[in-house]
């Protein structure tokens, strides 16, 4: 059984929840660009801030705590015929990604605000709209709540990547947006068929759908219809083919957003719902899982390798480690699971600071590929250190936090099957390769287009810094101060993390205890719903 | 079930059957010696003035529906005054209230000209 | 002479609790005087009279609503029970919201303003009394006096062949339909005896005397189901019998069409409900075959011909098929929380579809953009106003949350499931995933691509300066916003208003739905 509880008094994981809402209302009644802009970065900040005082306030499980326990809970009747409720609160997986996520939104409103020029305003609404939606979704202790917030995720995506995408952003937006409703709505009949069975469609409490698990003939089926929505958001291989072109054809703040924080959002679906839910059959399915994950992390990688446009470099990296993190989730051991959280945050923070770099060089040189850059490095020093630092963490360097996430992961791995360690390993090769074959072909190298003909683009007219179709000039100098800022947390976190990566895994580790005891016995003993 | 129908069955086959038999009989029986006079369509041995395909102004159909729509509700009258007496006053005004309905009715389409030939 | 002894037992109650139809009925009076007896141009005297009639009518409604209304009145031919008030709140809101987008429509195309509206209130009037019906007869009669509105209203411009096309071939196929439910209702009589529903139900309950006792094994019972589930699958646009509704929807007036697709589908399936789920819910076996495979075939054609659609009224007609499949989904799970769904549904349906023919009607009357999909281009940059309503409504009827079409199909589908009856809810899952793509083909041919003219305007930045916070371009809108008429501004938010807090916070209008469902419940003796 999972419990709730509030030490608190007051429902702060609400406010959090609804503040960036409130503040895109209150935007969408200004008109004056610069209030906006400052309303939504205030939002964004106070709301990291309340996520951060919250990480704090986390109380970790003592001798007395036990169990797989909600936080900070508020709970409200909704609509109580259907098993719906207001139920809202964090474990310590979620309150991880609920801070992650208001961080990496931080970082996307900050750049939306001088990289998006055209409908700035709106921008920023939906992008306060998607926060939120993002935070439902990790909060969220109802399962009507969590798809409602799931399916809501959508809408403001749908506008940011169509509105503002790039040149075949009609085609991405179309298939983006299919695929999702193709998982969520299958997703959907499984709530129907849970709700059917147990009545309720609360996660925690002792009527609640963890302290009665369905039939493991229901299970199996309502695993393929929840695992199909989190595998295609995630995204999984073979469920995979939206997401090179939606990542190509984002707008970059948006992009943070979609390969930070969404794609986790899918990753947190497993881990929540499907290991929790459906035990028995997540280990009639771990097998098939964790080899379409290997082939996933290592085809996805391969394809990496081969890539010119550096958009698309970064994009099949993203979705490789995707991979490795749902392949550290169905080792389905604490290990494994540990690791896959932690990773998840690595993940977030490297791909947002790999795909910033790819946007700061497009913005200098007018192209995303290889054959147009190269000796990069020389005229911008700046651009080319910041940028190493991301590359050094994406092929997962000792001491910086992704190494910490992947052995973890790999060790998981081991412990359930070796092979799949030694082959998923391969990986850590391949990511070297072409992290560094990225790296070197941009900054280093002989200089593929000389300082005069970047002098000649940039009066060309019609381009765009940033945004797709208004480029109207190139940036011609090193970093800026503010494109140096959106670097700097990330990278302190990076460092962070891979000094003292225990400050996440004391919080997820006790989360995943229980969960994995779940998973590995069908039932948590002495929590069972009798007690 | 379905028994309880076979009368109405063999009512209708009887009706029918005495019908077709009346037709094919005369047919049958019935001398055929057609004239031109016979053929027109006033058999009654006058010729015809101008041919009979002749237009009707729509006006005509207007005033025929309109008539039959009052007609039918005038004929509600009936039932209602011979039971009059016992639906009393509460009677006496639901049917004003029912002329009141006719009587918009009827300003209406004078106004709009229907009842202009 | 013998004069008949008569029990007179109507009193003020009775006529109370037909208040509101007889405030529409009167309406109705005065707009015909007003149309012969004030001279000269009068659309605005005309549309604010109709508008208080209804607001009247609907204050009426929901006084009735509040007292509980009475379970049977006028010798148990109408009820006043919430259930009744309850469709009777969509049919009104429905019918305000056509009214107040008409007067664009009545000038561009010289309406009589008048006879219009009062033809409109006939309509209302009609289905208010579908909704309020307890007898067979006067479901008849309302089924009749709608009916007829109707078809007048979709001819209503006279000089435009669609039109008056879409009025004939309305009035020759619902004449018909109607027929096959007039068959149906005299079998009915002629099994069980009675024209009261509520007679009906006890006695094919087996508790009532003179009543035959094989009734429910008749088979004129089979027949006089198959011919109204005939006759009313197709007033409601139910496949196979839905082949006039894109032609009809698309020739009709705009706003006529609107109101149509709404407020007719709503009273039609109170009375659709108060004689299957109620009345014969004791042979439910006898109809439940047929509800199944109508609802499956309903969703899979309706959604599937949407997609080959290029015409939004012609669009919004399949996708209003379709969404009727949804209903008879609800419908068929045959227990309170389906026919709760059901009441709930035609609220959301009533902002989410009435809305988008707001946004339709708007392009018409301004001659920029009619009905083709296409026109739609880039709107969004023309004219942003129009285009998010129009959004929201789109997402809406593709059932996103958080708004009212999402909420109001999972209630329904969770009443199915309720029921048992998983396979209607996979089927209409996976049909609402191909709605999604000709929903949201709309929003991106509004959003998505620009309109030619709509070239981003060049402002130089000084090259000197970084691209921080200040450099943004105010200007990157466009500067001259076309400024919407106030009724379209007031009809197109109400309704995107409505389809979103109905989806935020249902929980009283669901109540209100269960607690309408339980008194109709409780008229029939059911649980």
């Amino acid at each position: 059984m999972a419990t709730a509880t509030n030490a608190l008094g007051f429902p702060l994981v609400s406010i959090i929840l609804w503040l960036p809402v409130a503040a895109g209302l209150v935007c969408w009644l200004i008109n004056d660009p610069r209030t906006v802009r400052m309303i939504a970065v205030a939002a964004a900040l106070i709301d990291l801030l309340l996520a951060l005082f919250l990480l704090v306030k986390f109380e970790l499980p003592g001798a007395g705590t036990a169990g797989w326990t909600f936080q900070f809970a508020d709970r409200h009747a909704w609509i109580s015929t259907i098993g719906v409720s207001y139920w809202v609160g964090v474990d310590g997986v979620s309150i991880i990604l609920v801070a992650l996520a208001s961080l990496m939104m931080s970082v996307a409103i900050l750049a939306a605000t001088f990289m998006i020029a055209d409908r700035q305003r709106l921008f920023l609404i939906l992008m306060l709209f998607l926060e939120t939606a993002i935070l439902g979704v990790f909060v969220s202790i109802n399962l009507f709540l969590f798809f409602v917030f799931w399916e809501a995720m959508l809408i403001p995506s749908y506008f940011l990547l169509g509105v503002w995408g790039e040149e075949r952003r009609v085609y991405a937006t179309m298939k983006f947006v299919i695929y999702t409703v193709l998982g969520s709505f299958l997703m959907l009949v499984g709530i129907f068929y849970l709700w059917s069975q147990t009545g309720t469609l609360d996660m925690a409490g002792p009527h609640g759908l963890v302290a009665n698990p369905v039939s493991q003939g229901a299970q199996n089926w309502l695993f393929l219809a929840f695992g199909l929505a989190f595998a295609i958001k995630t995204p999984l291989f073979p469920f995979h083919a939206w997401a090179p072109t939606a990542y190509t054809e984002s707008p970059l703040p948006f992009l943070i957003a979609l390969a930070g924080i969404l794609s986790k959002a899918g990753a947190f679906g497993f881990v929540r719902y499907s290991l929790p839910l459906f035990p028995s059959a997540s280990h009639s399915w771990q097998a098939l899982v964790s080899i379409l994950a290997i082939i996933g992390l290592l085809y996805a990688a391969v394809l990496a390798l081969v890539q010119t446009d550096i958009k698309k470099i970064v994009a099949y990296a993203s979705i490789s480690h995707m991979n490795l993190i749902v392949l550290g989730i169905f080792t389905l051991n604490a290990t494994g699971l540990d690791g896959a959280v932690l990773q998840m945050v690595n993940h977030s923070i490297i791909i947002s600071g790999l795909f910033l770099a790819v946007a700061y060089i497009f913005a200098r040189t007018g192209t995303r590929f290889l054959n147009g850059m190269g000796g990069l490095g020389e005229r911008w020093p700046w651009l080319m250190w910041l940028f190493f630092v991301f590359v050094l963490a994406g092929l997962d360097l000792p001491g910086l936090g992704s190494f910490a996430g992947e052995i973890l992961i790999f060790l998981g791995v081991f412990a359930e099957n070796a092979w799949f360690a030694v082959i998923g390993a391969l990986v850590v090769i391949l990511a070297a390769w072409y992290m560094i074959r990225f790296f070197q072909n941009t900054m280093n190298g002989p200089v593929a287009v000389s300082a005069d003909e970047v002098a000649v683009l940039a009066e060309a007219p019609g381009r765009t810094p940033y945004q797709y179709p208004v480029l109207r000039r190139l940036i011609p100098g090193d970093l800026l101060p503010g494109e140096i800022a959106l670097f700097v947390p990330l990278i302190l976190l990076i460092i962070y993390i891979g000094i003292q990566p225990y400050t996440l895994t004391q919080r997820i580790n006790p989360t995943m205890q229980p969960v994995t005891t779940l998973v590995n016995r069908g039932s948590l003993p002495g929590f069972g719903g009798g007690r | 079930m379905l028994t309880d129908y076979v009368p109405i069955l063999i009512l209708s086959l009887l009706a029918g059957g005495f019908a077709a038999t009346n037709v094919i009989a005369t047919l049958i029986t019935g001398p055929y010696r057609p004239t031109r006079e016979k053929l027109s369509p006033y058999e009654s041995g006058m010729t015809e003035i101008q041919p009979p395909k002749q237009r009707f102004p729509v006006k005509f159909y207007v005033i025929a529906m309109l008539f039959l729509l009052f007609d039918i509700e005038g004929v509600s009258f009936y039932p209602w005054a011979i039971i009059l007496k016992a639906l009393r006053f509460p009677g006496f005004i639901e049917m004003l209230i029912f002329l009141a309905f006719l009587a918009v009715g009827y300003i209406f389409i004078w106004k709009k000209g229907a009842l202009d030939w | 002479m013998i004069v008949a002894v008569i029990h007179i037992n109507v009193t003020l109650a009775d006529w109370g609790s037909v208040l509101p139809e007889l405030i529409i009925a009167g309406g109705m009076l005065l707009l015909m005087l007003v149309d012969v007896f004030v001279p000269g141009k009068k659309v605005n005297l005309t549309t604010w009279l109709t508008l208080i009639i209804l607001a009247l009518a609907f204050a009426a409604s929901w006084n009735l609503w509040r007292t509980g209304g009475m379970a049977s009145a006028l010798y148990g031919t109408v009820t006043s029970d919430r259930f009744a008030m309850f469709f009777d709140f969509s049919i009104l809101i429905s019918a305000a919201l056509a009214v107040l987008i008409s007067p664009g429509y009545i000038s561009t195309s010289a309406f009589d303003s008048g006879e219009y509206y009062a033809l409109i209130l006939g309509a209302v009037l009609g289905m208010m009394l579908m909704a309020a019906g307890l007898s067979l007869m006067v479901l008849f009669i309302a089924l009749e006096l709608l009916s007829l509105a109707l078809y007048i209203l979709s001819g209503f411009e006279r000089f435009r062949p669609r039109s008056q096309e879409a009025g004939f071939k309305y009035f020759l196929l619902s004449s018909f339909a109607s027929a096959f439910l007039l068959y149906g209702f005299a079998l009915l009589y002629g099994v069980t005896g009675s024209t009261s529903l509520i007679k009906i139900s006890t006695c094919l309950a087996g508790h009532a005397h003179g009543c035959s006792a094989a009734a429910t094994s008749s088979p004129l019972l089979y027949i006089g189901i198959g011919l109204m589930l005939v006759g009313f699958a197709f007033k409601v646009s139910i496949v196979p019998f839905h082949m006039w509704t894109p032609d009809v929807y698309e020739g009709a007036p705009t706003p006529v069409t609107a109101f149509m697709s709404v407020a007719t589908k709503a009273a039609l399936f109170a009375a659709f409900i108060r004689v299957f789920s109620m009345s014969l819910s004791t042979v439910e076996s006898h109809w439940y075959g047929a509800l199944w495979a109508l609802a499956i075939a309903t969703m899979v054609v309706g959604n599937i011909a949407a997609l080959a659609q290029s015409n939004m009224k012609r669009l919004l007609a399949y996708s209003g098929i379709a969404h009727a499949g949804y209903i008879l989904v609800a419908m068929a799970a045959n227990n309170a929380l389906g026919q709760s769904a059901v009441a709930f549904y035609f609220l959301a349906y009533t902002f989410m579809n009435i809305g988008a023919f707001v946004f339709v009607a708007y392009l018409e009357t301004t001659g920029r953009a009619g009905d083709e999909i296409a026109s739609y281009r880039g709107i969004f940059y023309r004219n942003p106003a129009l285009a998010l309503p129009m959004a929201i409504f789109m997402f809406s009827l593709a059932g996103f949350p958080p708004t009212a079409g999402f909420f109001a199909k999972y209630v329904a589908f969770q009443a199915a499931v309720q029921a048992g009856h998983v396979d209607l809810v996979v089927v209409g899952v996976i049909t609402s995933l191909v709605s999604v793509v000709y929903y949201l083909r709309v929003v991106a041919v509004m959003f998505l691509q620009p309109a030619e003219e709509a070239a981003p305007v060049e402002q130089p930045v000084p090259p000197e300066q970084p691209p921080a916070v200040e450099q943004v371009p105010a200007s990157a809108e466009p500067v001259t916003r076309p400024q919407l008429p106030w009724n379209i501004d007031v009809g197109i938010w109400t309704a995107a208003l409505g389809s979103i807090v109905l989806g935020i916070i249902p929980t009283g209008l669901l109540t209100y739905a269960s607690e309408s469902v339980t008194a109709v419940r409780a008229l029939f003796g059911l649980p």
